[in-house]
Order: C-alpha cells, then structure tokens, then sequence
C-alpha cells in the first residue's frame, strides 16, 4: 500500500466522522468531529504532500479566515428571557 | 497565483516535506478552532439561557449567575478570536515560506504556532471557569508543536 492509498484511507474514514458527527448533537457531536481532526492530523503529519497540495491547501486556507465565535444570539436570548420573566412577574402582582 | 506560488516551490526546493507538515499542522489547527467555535457557542448559549430561566431562583438571582456565565463565555470569546487571528497570521507566514528563496524556516513557524496555542490555553480556562469544556489539543498536534515533528 502506498502513501496515496493510505491517506485515501485516512479521508474516508474522516468523511465518516464527519458524517457522523452531523447525525450527533451535544458532546457526541463534537467528540466525532474530534476525531475527524484527529484523522487529519495524523494524515498531513505522517503522509508528506505533494508541492501542489501544499500550495493548493495553504491557499485555500489563506482564502478564508480561521472561524471566530460569535454570542449574539446568546446576548439577545438572555435579554429576551429576563424581560419576559419580568413581564410575568409584574402581571401576576 | 498558485502556479506562480508552485513554480517557486519548486524552483527553491525550500524544505518540501517540512512545509508540508507545517502546512498540514495549522490546518488541523484550523479545525480544532472550528470545533473550539461550536462548543462556545453552543454550550455557552445552552448555560447561559438555562441560567436565566432557572425558576428555583427569583429573576434577579438568575440575572446574576446569567451574567457571570456570560462573562466568562464572552472573555472566552475574545481571546477564541486572538486565537484565530494567530492562525492565521501562521497561515500567512506559511504562505510567504513558499515563495521565500532563502528557504523555510521551522523554528519561526513553530514560534507562532506556539504563541497561538497560549491563546488555546486560555480560551480553556475562561470557558472552564463558565462549565464550558472546549475540545482538547489531540496529542498528536500538541506533539509538533512541541517538537517540530509528528
């Protein structure tokens, strides 16, 4: 088996996770998205790339910002949860 | 752009395999951020709102513990995006070594993927301290980082 099978190997099997993962809530969810990073890893650290993969992901990468978290909808619900329990409160004395 | 950026890979040689680990590190990276992203989000969301509706308690109280959660989660958020902003200023570096003649230089790589990963810590402990657990640094990653190789 060479190289090139052994990472196409690898890519399924994180496809699968990933597949997984979509079909999971909560701390199952991002445990199997976990474990796709895991597969990841362990295929671009041990399995080199070639020169044309390596311009392509870096490319790729430098396209689109890392994901930054955002808590918007966090704020708004809190807001939206306190002024409806205040509301009742006031309603019921 | 990326033929051009190829060609000069080519052309220079500058350190092939190891760029390739670099490149295929911070990518990993950019997942475990991704991931990162969904349990702050989520957990905190999930903690936040369940603080606020939490009846045991009268609205003020449940404001209070709320808004200490939210604290921690919103720290934890600023210093999700230092996290980010670092990967991808490593990313960059990563993509200048390819047209960078004079070679690639590891130990300059790994300086920024070590200084991203001191926001990684941090983000854990603001999201620990508001019940949040963020996936941790698969041992494999932690490794290169730590060494410079898998």
């Amino acid at each position: 088996m060479n190289k090139k099978q052994v990472r196409k190997i690898i890519e399924a099997l994180e496809g699968s996770a990933n597949v997984i993962a979509k079909a999971l809530d909560g701390e199952a969810r991002l445990a199997a998205r976990m474990a796709g990073v895991l597969l990841r890893a362990v295929s671009g650290l041990l399995i080199s790339r070639t020169p044309e993969e390596v311009v392509e992901l870096l490319t790729q990468m430098a396209a689109e910002p890392a994901e930054r978290a955002h808590l918007d909808v966090t704020r708004d619900a809190l807001q939206r949860i306190l002024e409806e329990r205040r509301r009742n409160e006031s309603s019921e004395t | 752009m990326r033929s051009t950026l190829l060609l000069l890979l080519l052309a220079t040689g500058c350190g092939g395999s190891a760029l390739s680990h670099h490149a295929s590190a911070a990518e990993a990276s950019r997942e475990l951020n991704r991931g990162a992203v969904e349990a702050l989000e989520t957990q905190c969301h999930a903690r936040v709102t369940a603080a606020a509706e939490d009846t045991t308690v009268d609205v003020d109280q449940a404001e209070a513990r709320a808004r200490e959660i939210l604290e921690a989660c919103e720290h934890a958020e600023r210093v999700q995006h230092a996290f980010a902003a670092a990967l991808d200023v490593w990313v960059g570096a990563l993509l200048a070594a390819v047209a960078n003649e004079d070679g690639f230089d590891t130990n300059a790589s790994l300086d920024l993927a070590r200084r991203a990963f001191i926001f990684y810590d941090d983000i854990q402990e603001a999201a620990s301290r508001a019940g949040v657990a963020l996936p941790e640094v698969p041992p494999i990653i932690a490794r290169f980082i730590d060494r410079g190789a898998p």
